[in-house]
Parts: C-alpha cells; structure tokens; sequence
C-alpha cells in the first residue's frame, strides 16, 4: 500500500538539557499512523511515551527539551520546520491531545460548556448561540447525562470519568485527523475505564480518527490497538501488529513484561518479575540498554554499539541480537 | 468457622461517617459522607484478604478503622480480643506494634529528611522493647533492610536516592521493625510499574510466610489481587456487597457488582471485535440512594424490590456471602440506557 501515512514519525530524537547534563529522551523513534488505525506505545514509566507525544503534537517544554533529530509528517506535510503560528493552527484543530490528568488540562474558572463553546467560536468563528448549541451537542456525544444542564457547571463538579468525557469532547469538537491519548484512563476505575475506551473506539468508527494511544497496560492494548510500539529507555525496541506481538514477542523485553502481569484467569505461585531496574538515563548504557536486565544476553549485548531495530519476520522489528531466538522460543 | 485463636483481627458492624459542610469561613454542617456502613469481617492468622473496590468504595477509609487510626461512629474492632475502643492509650500503643501499615505512594509517605537509618529505625524510639536481643539500632535496621531485599551499606542515604520500587521496600522494612503480625496495606503496588509490582508480590508472600503475616490488602486491581488474596471483600459506597474464598469469587461472582468489575478489566487475549458487552449504563455522578440497594442505578437487573429493601449479606454456602436479591453468576451487563435528557 502507498496511501501517504496519516502521521509519520522519522528517526526522532529529543534532548533535555538539565543541569545534571543532557539527557536523550527519545532516540530514534519512528513510526506511523494511518487514518482510522490505532497504534498503541507500550512502556514503563521515564521510557519516552510522554516525550514522544509532546513532540508530536508540537509541546515539549523547550527549554529544556529540544528535538535534536528526526522529522514529523502529517499527511506528508513536515510539521518540524512550520513556524509557530502555522504549527498552532494544525495542534488543536487537525491533531488533539487528552491526558491523564482532566482537571489539570482544564480551566477551573471557566464552566465547562463555554470551554468548549470557546473551541467552535476561536477556531470556526461560530456566533455565540450556535457554538452553545454545538457544544451541548457534543457533550451529549460524549454521553454526559443531562448535558444541557451540566453545560454551566464547573470542572470540579464533575468526576474523574465526566471530566475525561469533557476533555474527549472539546478534543473531538474540531474533528482532529489524529487523537492523541497519553494514558487517558490510568487514573480511573476500571469500569469507566471500559467506557471511556468503548467511547474512543465509537468516534473512530465514525470519523475515522487516527488514535495514538499510549498506555503501560497489556490488557488496554489488546483491546483497542492494531498495531503497537514498545519503548525501553527511549528508543523502541519492537513494533509489529499488536495481535502478533502480543501473542509472540521477539524481544526479551516485550517477553518479560507480558510474563511479568499477573493474570486475571491463573493464579501462579511466584510472579516471574524483571530483576534490577529500569536505567537512569543520566548514566547510558553501553550496547544493548537491556542487557543488565536480560535473560538471555550474552557478551555482545554490552559491547558497543547496540542492536538495530531490524525486521524479524514480516510486519515485526525488534532491537535484540537474539530477536530470532526469543520469537522462536516462545512458540511452544 | 475458624477456631477463636485463629481470629486476629475483627471488625463488627463497623461504621463510619465524615461530616459534611458547606461554606468556607463559618463551616456549617449539613449532613454526613457514610464511607464506611456497617461493615462486619474477619481476619485469620498467615491469610491475605483482600478489600476491593472502585474508587471512594470505602477501602482506605476501613484500612484506618482496622488499624486505629481512626474511631468508627458506630461499632467495633479487636484486635487479637481486644476491643481498640476499650483500651487505655498505653495498652492501644502496645496493641498498634502488632499491627502495621503499608501506604501506596511511598514517594510522599516517606520523610525526605530522614536517612534510611532513621526511616527504618524510627518505631524502635517509641517501642525500645521490640528490638532484637543485643542489637544496636543500627544492626536492626540493617538486618531488616536484608530482610526486604535492600543493600543494607545505603542505610545512611536519603529516600530520593531510591526508585519507587525500593522505596516501596524501605516502607515494607519499617513496618516489620516492631514484628507485628498484622499488615495492613494500601494499594501496596498501584503506583509501581508491572516489572516492579511482581518484585513487590513475591517479596510480600515471602514475608507472609517467612515472618507468618496476616494481610489486608487493598487494591483495585482485580489480576494482582487474584495472585496474592485468600479472601476477599468486595466494597461499595462504604458496603461489602460480596464477600468470599477467591477462588470461588473469581470462578463464580454473585453480585452483579462483582460481575461488571470482573468483566471491565482489559484482558489481553480479547480484542475489540471479541469484547462482550462492556457496561454502557453512564450514570449521572452522585447518584444518591437512601433506600434500597445502593448499587440498583448501575445494575441491569434491578426491580421494585431494590429500590424499596436494601438487601443484606448473606451466605450462599461454603462462606460466600453476597448482598443482592437476584445473585447469580448470569448476567454481567447493565442494560443499554439513553443518558438523561
Ligand atoms: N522536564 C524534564 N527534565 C529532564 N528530563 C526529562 C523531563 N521530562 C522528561 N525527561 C526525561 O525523559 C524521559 C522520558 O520521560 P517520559 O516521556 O515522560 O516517560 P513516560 O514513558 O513515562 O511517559 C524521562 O526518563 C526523563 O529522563
Ligand atoms: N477526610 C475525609 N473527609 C470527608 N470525606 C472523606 C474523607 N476521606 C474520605 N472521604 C470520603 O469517604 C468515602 C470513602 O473514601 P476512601 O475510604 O478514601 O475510599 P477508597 O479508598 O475506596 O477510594 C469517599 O466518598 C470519600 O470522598
Ligand atoms: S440487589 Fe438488585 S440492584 Fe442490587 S445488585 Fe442485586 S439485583 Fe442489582
Ligand atoms: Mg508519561
Ligand atoms: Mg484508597
């Protein structure tokens, strides 16, 4: 298929530059995402999930981040050389972004009707009445109850879940290409959880968003994405069909990890846990950034430089020398 | 039913109520949170029971009655035959050694000021008595810090030095210090990532066993909760609405509670073309039920009757109990339902 990728990230890498010294974030990241698909990145905490959205959707906080290399397409155009004021108009209209925390990313003063009316009026320069009613709609297609009622309400009146719901829909009132979600349901319980998902998977049918989806959940991935990027100490280091990497993961990694999450069905006697601890990326690892941790590594792990992400089979990259062994492996 | 002695912890008919005000200078109370109601259960000596819950269920609230941080509005807890309530302060100090605490984020529940030293070794001020024969402070704290996994030659560092993960571990070893038998922990894992959380589990179920614990653990998480509990609890606003052995609940949930939060948990062998139907009932927040059962705005089998009687607890068999007039293992889903017009 040729159809040019709806996001297209090319050999991103992104730098902090802190008192401590420099600190790469991101490195060598790539990926892509085609309309109406979801891609999830998968990761443990400090391993660039967040790092790479913001410079997606064009917010690092510069300083001290700064994006050191690689390019960002949407649908062809490259987003890293846009002036600012051009960059503006294409976040928050063609790309939206939802985050964890609903009520911090929302104004406290402001009702919540007229935060989103805010978005029909600024950016489709609706008339007062008409972005009210745009707005109520809406809130009614992101099922809060009474919607028209709530429209005046403050943040805080709401919970966790309506709060979500409301950050949904002024996200999805300009009818972005892309969504980007940074762990939208980590803070909530797990029923609304499901909802919110079913809701995120209900607009894409209908509008044919594209959906990056960021999560340290197996299970939230399983559920809502074709295709899936791993991320350990910045880099990725395995993407393929989410399906397949799931079912047989080619890094060891991915492998610990899925055996690493209790079970909901089995109960074991002792959890197989990942030793050690994830890397201070102020101190780099030579070679492989796994390799301390690593069941399987051997000499070359540690000697520089590190793996490539390389194809292991069709439709499957992994970063490990031993990526064929461990896909073999866990055929069993 | 368990031999008296074998009852360690005991909580009956245990309620609490915050109050509830308005206004910001002249505070004026209005009315009152039930986060905990009646609640009644039992903890057996070397058992895990697990609490579970969504959020503001009451699992937190009832972890402080447990451990006397707080004093029910109504109600009772003993604490190895000992009614808390009854006792003078100095013998409910002596008691409180026996029964100790484990908090989630052990990034704000830790003294940024204090060493290791002084984190760890911190009870040993107030109960000199409970440190091991001809043992300085120093050896003990080393000793436990060995104990839970941690190099004991950082014992003169200071928690930043530490990832989440072993300061989730300097927690553990000071609740051990004065050798209780009881531990309560609250959302030991929820802050921790999947690789660290299994570390956590399996060093918890070492010490269960190695310095014969009794657990409450509390969690929201139903897998984690699977690989670790005896029993567990289910809670809603402020109610056990299922309480029973794990494997039964797991295998059978009776409560149509139970049955959604079950069912609501991402699995990774489904995806989203497989997913039953997920609960689609959005309820309005708040939904404030006086009477009845408190669960009937989101249960797809409601009827009259639970909105009239609230149903009480009772034993299905085997010591699963369960409070709901339709129990029943049938139906998860709640009925698709139109949001309020
Ligand atoms: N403000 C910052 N200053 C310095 N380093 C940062 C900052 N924000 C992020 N980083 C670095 O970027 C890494 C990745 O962070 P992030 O993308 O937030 O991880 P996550 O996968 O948890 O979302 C962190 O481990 C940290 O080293
Ligand atoms: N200090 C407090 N003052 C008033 N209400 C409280 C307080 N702490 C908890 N609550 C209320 O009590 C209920 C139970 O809370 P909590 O025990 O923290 O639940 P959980 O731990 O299950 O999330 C909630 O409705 C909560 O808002
Ligand atoms: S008592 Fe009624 S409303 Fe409550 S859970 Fe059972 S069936 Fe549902
Ligand atoms: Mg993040
Ligand atoms: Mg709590």
């Amino acid at each position: 298929m040729t159809a040019t990728p709806l996001l297209a990230v090319h050999d991103l890498a992104v730098d902090f530059h802190t008192r401590d010294g420099v600190v790469r974030a991101v490195d060598g990241v790539s990926f892509q995402v085609n309309p109406g698909e979801t891609v999830a990145i998968l990761g443990e905490s400090g391993s660039g999930k967040s790092v790479t959205a913001q410079a997606v959707m064009g917010i690092l906080d510069s300083p001290p981040a700064r994006i050191s290399r690689g390019q960002i397409f949407l649908e062809g155009r490259a987003l890293s050389g846009l002036p600012e004021k051009q960059l503006r108009a294409v976040r928050g209209v063609e790309i939206g972004m939802i985050f964890q925390d609903a009520l911090s990313a929302l104004n406290p003063v402001l009702s919540v009707g007229e935060q989103i009316a805010e978005m029909y009026r600024g950016h489709l320069n609706m008339g007062r009445e008409q972005a009210r009613n745009a707005a109520i709609e809406v809130m009614q297609r992101v099922q809060i109850p009474g919607a028209r009622q709530r429209y005046s309400d403050y943040p805080h009146q709401f919970s966790g879940g309506m709060r979500q719901r409301i950050m949904i829909a002024m996200m999805i009132a300009l009818q972005p290409k892309l969504l980007i979600a940074d762990e939208p349901t980590t803070a909530l319980d797990v029923t609304v959880q499901a909802q919110i998902l079913a809701l995120l998977a209900q607009i894409q049918t209908e509008t044919n968003m594209g959906l990056l989806l960021i999560t340290h959940d197996l299970g939230v991935v399983a559920e809502m994405a074709q295709r899936m990027l791993v991320m350990y100490a910045g880099e990725v280091v395995e993407q393929g069909s989410a399906r397949a990497v799931l079912d047989q993961p080619a890094h060891p990694y991915t492998a610990a990890l899925l055996r690493a999450v209790p079970s909901m069905t089995e109960r074991v006697d002792r959890l197989p846990s990942i030793p050690g601890r994830p890397p201070n990326p102020l101190e780099p690892i030579p070679g492989c950034s796994f390799h301390p941790r690593c069941e399987v590594a051997q000499r070359c792990c540690s000697q520089h430089p590190g793996p490539d992400l390389d194809l292991v089979k069709s439709d499957r990259q992994a970063r490990c020398w031993f990526a064929q062994e461990v896909l073999s492996g866990g055929e069993s | 039913m368990a031999k008296v002695n074998d009852v360690v912890l005991v909580a009956d008919a245990v309620s609490l109520e915050y109050p509830l005000t308005r206004g910001i200078i002249r505070r004026k109370q209005i009315g009152a949170v039930r986060a905990v109601a009646g609640v009644s259960l039992q903890l057996r000596r070397g058992e895990t029971l697990a609490l579970v819950g969504e959020s503001g269920s009451g699992k937190s609230t009832l972890a402080r009655l447990l451990i006397g941080l707080q004093t029910p509005t109504s109600g009772s807890i003993e604490v190895a035959g000992d009614n808390l309530a009854q006792l003078s302060s100095g013998q409910l100090r002596a008691k409180r050694r026996n029964i100790q605490l484990i908090l989630q984020d052990p990034y704000t529940s830790l003294n940024p000021r204090m060493t290791l030293k002084a984190i760890i070794g911190e009870p040993f001020q107030i109960h000199r008595d409970r440190l091991p024969l001809g043992k300085s402070r120093t050896e003990a704290v080393a000793e436990l810090m060995a104990t839970v996994g941690l190099n004991p030659e950082l014992i003169n560092r200071y928690p930043h030095e530490f990832s989440g993960g072993q300061r989730q571990r300097i927690g553990i070893a000071r609740a051990l210090a004065l050798r209780p038998n009881i531990i309560i922990a609250d959302e030991p894992v929820s802050a921790l990532d999947v690789s660290i959380q299994a570390q956590i589990i399996n060093l918890m179920l070492d010490l269960r066993d190695s310095h014969q614990l009794s657990y409450v653990f509390v969690s929201h998480d139903l897998a984690v909760v699977r690989q670790i509990a005896d029993r567990i609890a289910v809670m809603y606003q402020g109610r056990i609405v299922e309480a029973g052995p794990a494997a039964a609940i797991y295998a059978s949930p009776q409560h149509p509670y139970t049955l959604q939060l079950l069912a609501a948990v991402p699995s990774r062998d489904r995806d989203r073309s497989q997913q039953p139907g997920q609960p689609q009932t959005v309820v309005p927040d708040d939904p404030s039920s006086p009477e009845g059962c408190s669960f009937r705005s989101r249960c797809g089998k409601a009827t009259d009757l639970c909105g009239a009687v609230r149903p009480e607890l009772s034993d299905t068999g085997a010591g699963h109990e369960v409070a709901c007039h339709f129990p029943g293992s049938d139906s998860a889903a709640a009925p698709d339902q139109d949001p309020a017009p």
